[in-house]
């Protein structure tokens, strides 16, 4: 891969610009936080809230890989997408655990606009849509942690948001789709809105 | 010799009994010394030879000042490390180009972690991690360069440095109260965990990308020299643990040396007393 360093910003193609009709937002203004010393260590009430629709959204991450599976992706790339719906699902898990609810409902909006993107059996075709989920996911968690109250709610979250810029390096790489230094590492990504209102 | 063996026999007090009655009467009068009321002097425990007295450690506070002065220290760690990987001029076109977009980037991380800690009431710390630098960062360069496959480890090395400085910001963003060096903290630990995992896209490709270990099973696969393969993607959450290194060359035995990296913990916090070292 040729690489390219300090250019201008990007203007490559991204699932978020397709998805203005399921409401994605700018990231969140990262306002509200409270002493670490302060802070509960268990989710809040409005935590739970919160950790809900990032438990939907992982779930949806989850379900979107599965399909890229079911529809013959192969290779590095459906191996990726095993590995990646496992992390997604272990995430919802985590995420549910930690609130006290169930992991059993995915946002079925968001998992619909982006279905026939996964729906691929194209390995560069799932490896851009996927990028972009990934990088979503991450600015979308970014957004939230600052709004959480809890150390277990953040520190699940800071966990998770990592893994999750490595997931969508892996899946640039595999694509190809950009040489370009600044796309890799500042992606172009803008938190989802969801609908409680927490990335908004 | 009747007489002698008379002379024997009737002293009850040798030599060897005088020296026992003379060691308990001493013994005896220490004790009945230590016991007493009235006694004075210095009741530090006693000590043996010449060891230097034993110096009571400061207990500097850590505050939002000490954890972003010591995030600037590592950032400006990375960027000496990576400015003596360029300098041994064995990086190719396109890892030359990465390693400089790294300095840039650890660089402008350790300027803003500036710019938070005199928010934050604090003064930036504008020099590298004297701890690391002494207890790590040394020993490994030089085992990098006496290497006997110096760009296998200085990969491994960038790898390391970034999984490290991505943890410490991963961490140190729950425990930081301010909320703008919150957001900046997981900003570093989002952007250094991208380069981790590029540094690995680009020297393995497709191989490097999911340890096989990311189940917690299994063996970690190594090189044909016996060194651990890295990964862009270890573990399904983000690790704050230590990170291990194997680099330099095999000694007389076939084994290398390996590292053991660690978020910052008490002996390397840039606590606010501490003055510049640079």
């Amino acid at each position: 891969m040729d690489l390219e360093s300090a250019a201008p910003a990007s203007s490559r193609r991204s699932l978020i610009g397709a998805l203005g009709a399921v409401g994605l937002a700018g990231a969140a203004a990262l306002s509200i936080a409270r002493p670490a010393s302060a802070a509960p260590t268990s989710p809040t009430e409005d935590d739970k809230e919160l950790l809900r629709q990032a438990m939907e959204l992982e779930l949806t991450a989850e379900a979107l890989y599965r399909a890229a599976i079911d529809a013959g992706l192969s290779d590095v790339a459906g191996e990726l997408a095993a590995v990646f719906a496992e992390n997604h699902v272990t995430y919802a898990d985590k995420i549910a655990g930690g609130a006290g609810f169930s992991a059993d409902t995915r946002n079925e909006e968001l998992f619909e606009q982006l279905r026939s993107a996964f729906a691929t059996s194209d390995a560069d075709a799932f490896a851009e849509a996927a990028a972009s989920l990934e990088n979503t996911a991450a600015a979308t968690h970014t957004a939230l942690l600052a709004e959480y109250e809890s150390i277990k709610a953040k520190t699940l979250t800071a966990s998770i948001i990592v893994v999750e810029a490595r997931m969508a390096t892996v899946l640039t790489d595999l694509g190809g789709f950009t040489s370009n230094l600044d796309d890799i590492f500042e992606p172009d990504a803008e938190a989802l809105e969801l609908s409680g209102g927490a990335a908004s | 010799m009747t007489d002698n063996t008379n002379a024997t026999t009737s002293s009850r007090y040798g030599r060897r009994e005088a020296l026992k009655l003379g060691g308990l009467t001493v013994s005896v009068a220490a004790i009945a010394a230590a016991c007493g009321s009235d006694r004075t002097g210095d009741d530090a425990p006693g000590r043996v030879g010449f060891a230097p007295p034993i110096e009571e450690l400061e207990d500097y506070p850590i505050d939002d000042a000490v954890r972003l002065r010591t995030a600037s220290s590592l950032e400006l760690t990375a960027v000496a490390v990576y400015e003596a990987v360029l300098a041994t001029g064995l990086l190719d076109g396109d890892l030359t180009t990465l390693v400089e977009r790294l300095i840039e980037d650890h660089q402008m991380v350790a300027d803003e972690m500036g710019q938070l800690t005199e928010s934050v009431g604090g003064v930036a710390w504008e020099c590298t991690n004297p701890w690391y630098m002494d207890r790590t960062v040394g020993p490994l360069l030089a085992a990098v360069l006496d290497s006997d496959n110096p760009l296998r480890d200085i990969v491994n090395t960038a790898v390391v440095l970034e999984n490290i400085a991505a943890a410490t910001h991963q961490s140190l963003t729950i425990e930081l109260e301010d909320a703008d060096a919150a957001a900046a903290t997981i900003a570093a630990a989002t952007l250094e965990s991208r380069h981790s995992a590029f540094i690995v896209a680009t020297a393995r490709g497709p191989e490097g990308y999911v340890s096989p270990l990311i189940d917690g099973d299994g063996e970690a696969p190594n090189d044909a020299d016996g060194v651990p393969y890295k990964f862009a993607i270890n573990n399904r959450f983000g690790s704050t643990g230590q990170v291990e290194l194997v680099a330099g060359k095999p000694n007389e035995n076939g084994v290398r040396q390996t590292f053991l990296i660690q978020t910052p913990s008490l002996n390397s916090w840039i606590y606010n007393e501490l003055e510049p070292t640079c």
